[in-house]
């Protein structure tokens, strides 16, 4: 197992190193920093002194190994808008991404996976009908419209919870069910389909014919079988909700990096950019490792060395 | 003799886009105490439903069991609670499937599986009891190094030796009865034998009485002590397997035998029956086979009534209209 995961971290380098690239050159097509920043009667020697001191005056090679460089010794750069070391801005910011991540999939776990569960065991009955109309209508409803929804009901006319902001746990509610919606929908489309696969398979009759207790045969049988796909699908959504969910944020006002990366864009904060980015990958990257990890847990057939 | 396990009419259906199809059709036959009841017939002829409705063991829905009876020690197992009914499972009937790979949970070791069949019919067990119960299981059905190899997963084992840990776990609570469906089809030829003496060895030692479904008429003619054929999701014919070798009382059952390679004699093409089972679902008034047989050439009888399953002779049951004449065809054809 340590074996495989060396040679996972070995295999992930390239991986970054093209995520560097691009995220490097990407942000550079956004335009100067220099006329946004400065006021427009800048005179070209204020420009240019702008450009020294953030090093864009050098030429594209020389800019991104001087980032990688600081990169490899742990400096991911100053923002040009703030001035702030990258570093200090995203453990600012991260706190709320993690909370607002952890509410909506903790939320969406709880709903999604035992009505997945229910619409896979008792598909074509009523049940499984109304679990997937309500599935339906969480992939189909947009994020920003159910959030500004949820927000004229409940914060606007009802005034029972706040439009926004983050701090007390009543701002925690919309935001997390907005976020939760959509992932609740997906996991229970994934759980139901995973659940009637494996319920439909010949071991599960073999079970069955041996006198199982319901229970056992739910919970060891189906369910242990089922958990491949349902953990893919888990992982993939908490790496998207850990690196930020930026309509969700910016419609709750939400302080999190999901913001933060958007505003840095617009205001061509290229070292902001570059290193959230960066960041960011690393996030998908270990939660990956983590859910290939489990599947190994889950199904000996793939168990490594 | 009352029978061990008696099935009486039993019907189930599946309902598919295009209608409603009798899968298994007002099957009756009856299992005594030690004795090995083949039951054969094509592909979809309603073998593997009639025993996985028997056990209510066939996915309702789809299928739903229209009506009928399955004695066991007195009891009515299609009125049965589900709580009632799996403690007849795996206990007093247990069953091997077909192909192991697929009907040995894969995520599971093959020690948990046999150790979980122990552990539902006896609460009392303690965790050694189990491991020690499970090894000897393991070694009985001659898996080699069986306390090591408990800790294995399915795709660890071999196909023949996933079937004898099927055979294993079949045989845990020693049951009376004891259903094979096909249980060395999707076996490589080489091993097949292998696993049929080691079936029948657990056989002898537990005298459990074994439904044995299969197509291959060899397996039938070397283990079973009577025959049932089905067609078309009936019972066309059953009898002792000498009688239905060799005076068989059913046309399809002549066009199985003619199918078989023969040993004695000049090796001559082997026959098989033309056309293909009828669809269950547009089954006309007359006879289902008489599409397909030889001896019904143009009467009507067959093309009109259905007939139903009578004595042929003692102890043999046909549903043909002319059963009499089946033998002299069968001796006409050359299959006898």
């Amino acid at each position: 197992m340590t074996r495989f995961v060396l040679r996972r971290i070995v295999q992930t380098i390239p991986t970054l190193i093209g995520i560097s690239i691009a995220a490097f050159l990407l942000v550079r097509l956004t335009g100067d920093p220099a006329a946004l920043m400065l006021p427009p009667e800048a005179t070209q020697e204020a420009i240019d002194a702008f450009n020294e001191k953030f090093g864009l005056d050098q030429s594209l090679p020389v800019q991104y190994w001087k980032f990688m460089s600081a990169v490899l010794t742990g400096d991911l750069g100053t923002s040009i808008r703030f001035n702030i070391p990258v570093w200090d801005l995203f453990v600012e910011r991260m706190p709320a991404t993690v909370e607002l991540a952890a509410a909506s999939m903790s939320i969406a776990l709880l709903v999604g996976l035992p009505a997945g569960i229910i619409a896979g065991l008792k598909n074509r009955s009523w049940m499984d009908a109304v679990i997937r109309f309500f599935a339906f209508l969480g992939q189909a409803v947009p994020g920003f419209y159910l959030g500004l929804m949820l927000i004229v009901i409940f914060a606007v006319q009802l005034r029972w919870l706040p439009t926004g902001g983050r701090g007390t746990w009543q701002q925690l509610i919309l935001p997390a069910i907005t976020l939760a919606a959509y992932l609740i929908a997906l996991l229970v489309r994934f759980t139901r389909g995973a659940v009637l696969d494996t319920k439909r398979q010949l071991h599960i009759t073999t079970a069955r014919s041996k006198g199982l207790s319901s229970w056992l045969i739910l919970r060891s049988h189906i369910l242990k079988n089922s958990m491949i796909p349902i953990i893919t699908i888990i992982g993939l959504q908490v790496g998207a909700v850990l690196s930020g969910t930026v309509v969700t944020e910016v419609v709750f006002n939400w302080p999190g990096i999901g913001r933060m990366m958007v505003d840095a864009i617009y205001t061509r904060d290229f070292p902001v950019v570059q290193a959230m980015v960066m960041i960011v990958a690393v996030i998908f990257i270990v939660v990956n490792l983590i859910v290939d990890i489990a599947y190994s847990f889950f199904d000996p057939r793939i168990r490594r060395d | 003799m009352t029978p061990l396990l008696s099935v009486q009419n039993l019907t189930t259906e599946f309902t598919v886009e295009s209608g409603v199809l009798r899968a298994v059709d007002s099957v009756s036959f009856d299992l005594h105490a030690g004795e090995v009841l083949g039951v054969v017939g094509e592909s979809g002829s309603g073998k593997s439903a009639t025993v996985l409705s028997a056990l209510r063991l066939i996915p309702q829905p789809p299928a739903v069991i229209r009506g009928g009876e399955v004695w066991f020690n007195g009891r009515d197992l299609l009125q049965l609670s589900e709580r009632e009914l799996k403690r007849v499972r795996g206990r007093d009937i247990s069953m091997i499937f077909q192909d192991p790979m697929t009907s040995l949970n894969p995520v599971l070791t093959i020690g948990q599986q046999i150790a979980e069949v122990l552990e539902a019919h006896d609460r009392d067990l303690s965790g050694r009891e189990v491991v020690e119960r499970s090894v000897e299981l393991l070694d009985s059905v001659g898996v080699p190094d069986a306390r090591n190899r408990l800790k294995q997963y399915p795709h660890e084992f071999s196909g023949g030796m996933r079937q004898r840990a099927m055979i294993a776990i079949a045989m845990a609570n020693t049951p009376s009865v004891l259903i094979a469906d096909e249980p060395t089809t999707a076996l490589d030829v080489t091993i097949q034998a292998q696993v049929l003496s080691v079936l029948e060895k657990s056989r002898t030692e537990s005298g459990a009485a074994t439904i044995l479904i299969t197509h291959d008429l060899g397996l039938i003619a070397e283990m079973a002590d009577r025959v049932v054929v089905m067609y078309a999701g009936r019972v066309v014919e059953s009898g002792p397997t000498d009688e239905i070798f060799n005076s068989p009382k059913h046309p399809y059952t002549v066009g199985l035998l003619g199918s078989l390679p023969k040993l004695e004699g000049e090796i001559q093409r082997l026959v098989s029956i033309d056309g293909s089972p009828p669809d269950l679902i547009a089954l006309g008034p007359g006879c289902p086979f008489y599409v397909r047989c030889e001896l019904a050439g143009t009467r009507s009888l067959c093309s009109s009534e259905r007939p139903s399953l009578e004595v042929a002779s003692s102890n043999h049951l046909s549903a043909c209209h002319f059963h009499d004449e089946v033998e002299s065809f069968a001796q006409r054809a050359g299959v006898l």
